[in-house]
């Protein structure tokens, strides 16, 4: 299931927040949490519930087994049976096709490739109990002893399927001691309103926009064509998942759990250093955590450390070669930004390092979007290539004037300006029922009509048959 | 985070149970509001619940069944669609002159019984032995030919629409208060169709007189010169049908007297089909070819009605159409006649009549009936059978000043044998009537040969409602979302 969906917003939103509020106690708001978290993730794909049980199941009892052995040796057996099993689990059903493909293409054997479906947030809840394992083991946090409380933190829906990639540590507390206020449950109205209006009004308007542009054919796309629709695919890219992070905080504060920022305005980075550190930040911080500095971090060997860890973050992102080269391409950006060219950037005036940024940011997405590598060369032809001519092609230019505005809108909505507003409203207006209303109107407000665009989804009229 | 707005405590509490009270508000209506069975808008049926059984909810059939009925009977869908409609307007800074609406043309329903009255009877075990069969030779036919109906491809709309820029068959371009649907397929895709006509002619000898009428759709006189390029498209995928018709089957050149009057209002702007008046100069078309004194336009009364808002503005929604209104123009045959409809359940009888007051395109004849008999006063003993989509209606009254009997044969609808029909009623003529996207369709090349020896209508293969749902709830692409 969706969030900014019908069906999540008007059906399984209210049963959620309904049953929760109304059982007593939080064993039982527990319960009904992990109930109602397993029939989301069930929901369209019933058949990989099993694997997360699995997944929740093998790192329970890996964490218990370590908390057993604490300061023993025999331990660590319990994070290296938990890695293998969890990595096991990722490369089997998320990368098994990719592996295979490429064994036969290397080797030259024929061995068939298996298509399995992608079991959902695999990837996500994987690294939520690795980190979770690992953390127990460096004593960072006590095991859990119930099994329903951790596998609450596992499948929580909130952040099951798009993350952020919460930390045990960072709820542990929240699991088994939360107290309901007021104040988190409106805060987590706030934010979920703002995120769905991120992704309905901004994400899909410009991904609509992403498939005429890149989808079709490239050989004939021109040059100002190319740079719109790569822009088009940035916008969509940061209001999908920012949103939809948005959307997960706000949903885990309704029910009194408080996750850590996922995004921080990404695109007003000076430098790439600075956009990976406001972009998917649970991801940076997890391959930071538990394989950079691990494996030596800046001190020790430092330009393989960053080709393993941005190869891998490449390989997160999708089982295909696309993402690993988008991978290594933010690697070698970052080595140089810190062995080359960072401190010439540094003194750079900003307007020169934004677009510095963005324009690399960009590139990326490009490396992000063609799976076909074919595709992508032919598209990394037409951005570069000098442009023959600046005319707007009839589409671009209706598509400019219709979305003239929406466009303006959208590039605003990439600052942080929502938060600059915010702080300018409290000093102009002090009168708190005041605030709480124009609160309150926005939030209504960016509801309304992302319901009137999600029912609009489902307008089909047909031609060329009666019912 | 900046600091929150909301941060009053009773703000908070108002903000809360309005929120909430707006969700489960939604829910009970979704619940509690009678449900509507028929999008008339949208010209399709509204998703019903799902059956529940192991295996549908095992392969996600049921969540998606679930989640297209909530989409369908979503409490105040119309008023959010007005909303809707309003949202998307405030995104631009005005209307741009040439809207191009990518893929709008080409939407099919799915195979679902079509009609207004009870799904087809159970005697049609036998004629869904003949459609079988009549489905196989269609395939051979194609096949042998190498011309093997694409995968996916079996609605009338898709098409091997391969162009130098973009593929823009399917697109609706919105020009000057006019919406038109862009044909852009290849000459070549039409000739596929001249094998149905040798068909026909193997089956009926010689005795019968085939006429073709190919409609063109406007493409060719309304698009813009910056959208439409030097080539006319319609115009060579007509004449490449035509060089491929067997000797036996005339053509009727409804293209040069449409053409020859485009200025004239011979299409809606506003709806996909052409008009009584360029429904005219296809009749003048077909006198000329048929060697018949077609009648001047001042012979029929002439009447004008309604303010119509057709199919093509339910389409786009866009409110450059929405200014300027169509009105219905008929030119009323003289004739006394008396007209008879088979609906959809393939028994039952009704009366009908060749004008319905001011019913939009539905003006002319009504639905798309199976079958419809008209018998006029003309009293010459001609007999004639109209085999058509649409594009037939307009035109067939008409024909009520030459034929004394006429017959009106819907290629999608009639489940009958068609030959039996020919032969039965001793019909001497037989007019097809289509429009250049369905006669470019893989669709109508084994539906009208199915059709010589009868067989119920064969399920569409089409895009599922819940896929162009989901398309829209879905996720970036290639976004760690964790879907392919």
């Amino acid at each position: 299931m969706v969030f900014a969906s019908l069906t999540f917003l008007f059906a399984f939103l209210p049963v959620a927040l309904g049953g929760y509020y109304l059982l007593p106690g939080l064993r039982a708001r527990n319960a009904f949490l992990v109930a109602a978290s397993l029939l989301f993730y069930a929901w369209g794909e019933p058949i990989w519930v099993g694997l997360l049980l699995i997944s929740a199941a093998v790192d329970y009892w890996h964490a218990r087994f370590i908390a057993h052995h604490r300061g023993r040796r025999i331990a660590v057996l319990g994070v290296v049976s938990s890695l293998v099993i969890n990595l096991s689990l990722l490369a089997g059903f998320k990368y098994a096709g990719f592996l295979t493909a490429n064994l036969n293409a290397v080797v030259g054997t024929a061995l068939p490739v298996p298509a399995i479906a992608l079991p959902i947030g695999i990837s996500f809840y994987t690294f939520q109990t690795i980190s979770y394992t690992i953390d127990v083991y460096r004593g960072e946090v006590e095991a859990q002893r119930s099994f329903l409380d951790f596998l609450l933190f596992v499948s929580l829906f909130t952040q099951l399927v798009a993350g952020p990639i919460v930390r045990y540590r960072d709820i542990a507390e929240e699991v088994g001691h939360r107290v309901f206020r007021w104040e988190d449950l409106s805060s987590g109205i706030d934010r979920f309103c703002g995120g769905l209006f991120k992704k309905v009004v901004f994400a899909n308007t410009a991904g609509a926009l992403v498939g005429t542009y890149l989808g079709g054919d490239l050989a004939t796309l021109g040059w100002m064509e190319a740079w719109f629709g790569l822009l088009m695919f940035s916008l969509q890219i940061y209001f999908d998942f920012s949103g939809y992070s948005d959307m997960a905080i706000g949903l885990g504060r309704m029910f009194g759990f408080h996750f850590l920022e996922n995004f921080a305005h990404p695109y007003v980075a000076t430098s790439i250093r600075e956009f990976w550190r406001r972009w998917h930040i649970s991801l940076g911080s997890f391959f930071r955590d538990y394989v950079y500095i691990p494996l030596g971090g800046d001190r020790h060997r430092l330009v393989r450390n960053m080709a393993i860890v941005w190869g891998l973050t490449g390989l997160w992102h999708g089982a295909s070669w696309n993402f690993v080269l988008w991978g290594l391409y933010f690697g070698l950006l970052l080595l140089g930004e810190r062995l080359v060219w960072g401190t010439i950037l540094a003194r750079l005036p900003a307007v020169f390092r934004h677009g510095y940024a963005l324009i690399l940011i960009m590139l990326g997405w490009a490396l992000f979007y063609f799976t076909d590598l074919g595709r992508l060369g032919t598209f990394v032809s037409r951005l570069l290539m000098p442009p023959t001519s600046f005319a707007l092609g009839v589409e671009l230019q209706g598509a400019l004037v219709s979305h003239a505005a929406w466009l303006v809108a959208a590039l605003i909505g990439c600052l942080p300006v929502a938060s600059w507003l915010g702080d300018r409203m409290h000093r102009w207006i002090r009168d708190e029922r005041v605030l709480g209303g124009i609160g309150v109107v926005r939030n209504l407000t960016a509801l309304a009509v992302a319901t009137a665009l999600l029912a609009a989804g489902s307008y089909n009229p047909f031609l060329y048959f009666r019912f | 985070m900046s600091v929150p707005m909301i941060r009053s405590r009773p703000a908070q509490v108002v903000s809360a149970v309005l929120f909430m009270g707006l969700l489960f508000a939604g829910l009970l209506c979704l619940i509690l509001a009678p449900k509507a069975t028929v999008a008339s808008a949208e010209n399709r049926r509204l998703a019903t619940w799902p059956r529940i059984d192991r295996s549908s909810v095992v392969a996600g059939r049921y969540a998606r069944g679930v989640e297209s009925f909530i989409a369908d009977h979503f409490p105040l869908r119309d008023r959010l669609l007005l909303v809707s409609d309003q949202v998307s307007r405030l995104r631009g800074i005005g209307t741009p002159e040439i809207q191009i609406y990518a893929g709008a043309a080409g939407m099919v329903p799915t195979g679902e019984a079509p009609g207004d009255t009870s799904p087809p009877p159970a005697s049609k075990s036998v004629a869904s032995v003949a459609s079988d069969s009549a489905l196989t030779s269609a395939d051979t036919l194609l096949r042998a030919e190498g011309q093997g109906v694409p995968e996916g491809s079996a609605a009338p709309e898709a098409g091997a629409g391969q162009d130098q820029s973009y593929q823009w068959n399917n697109s609706l371009v919105i020009y000057r208060g006019r919406a038109i649907q862009a044909f852009r397929l290849p000459a070549a895709a039409s000739a596929r169709y001249a094998r149905v006509m040798t068909r026909w002619i193997e089956a009926l000898g010689p005795s019968v007189s085939l006429f073709l009428m190919p409609v063109p759709v406007g493409s060719d006189f309304y698009l813009p010169a910056r959208v439409k390029g030097p080539e006319d498209h319609e115009r060579a995928n007509i004449e490449r049908l035509v060089a491929a018709l067997p000797p036996a089957v005339v053509p009727v050149r409804a293209y040069d007297a449409l053409s020859a009057h485009r200025d004239e209002p011979i299409f809606f702007r506003t709806d996909h089909h052409w008009t009584g008046r360029g429904a005219y100069y296809g009749y003048t078309a077909f006198a000329e070819a048929a060697g018949i004194a077609p009648l001047p336009m001042s012979a029929f009364t002439r009447r004008t009605c309604g303010r119509f808002l057709g199919s093509l503005y339910a389409q786009t929604r866009s409110p450059a159409l929405a200014v300027t209104p169509d009105s219905v123009e008929m030119f009323l045959v003289g004739n006394r006649v008396e007209v008879r409809q088979l609906l959809f359940d393939q028994r039952t009888w009704r009366r009908g009549a060749l004008y319905l007051g001011c019913r939009g395109y539905q003006s002319f004849l009504g639905l798309d009936y199976p079958l419809m008999t008209i018998s006029s006063d003309v009293g010459n003993g001609r007999r004639v059978l109209v085999i058509k989509d649409s594009y037939g209606n307009a035109f067939i009254p008409y024909l009520a000043a030459h034929y004394e009997r006429i017959w009106v044969v819907d290629y999608r609808y009639y489940a009958g044998s068609v030959q039996r029909l020919i032969e039965a009623e001793a019909i001497d003529t037989v007019i097809f009537v289509h429009n250049l996207q369905v006669l470019n369709s893989a669709y109508v090349l084994s539906r009208e040969v199915a059709l010589l020896a009868g067989g119920p209508p064969l399920p569409l293969a089409t895009p599922s409602k819940s896929d162009s749902a989901r398309k829209d709830s879905g996720q970036v692409r290639g976004t760690p979302r964790d879907r392919p």
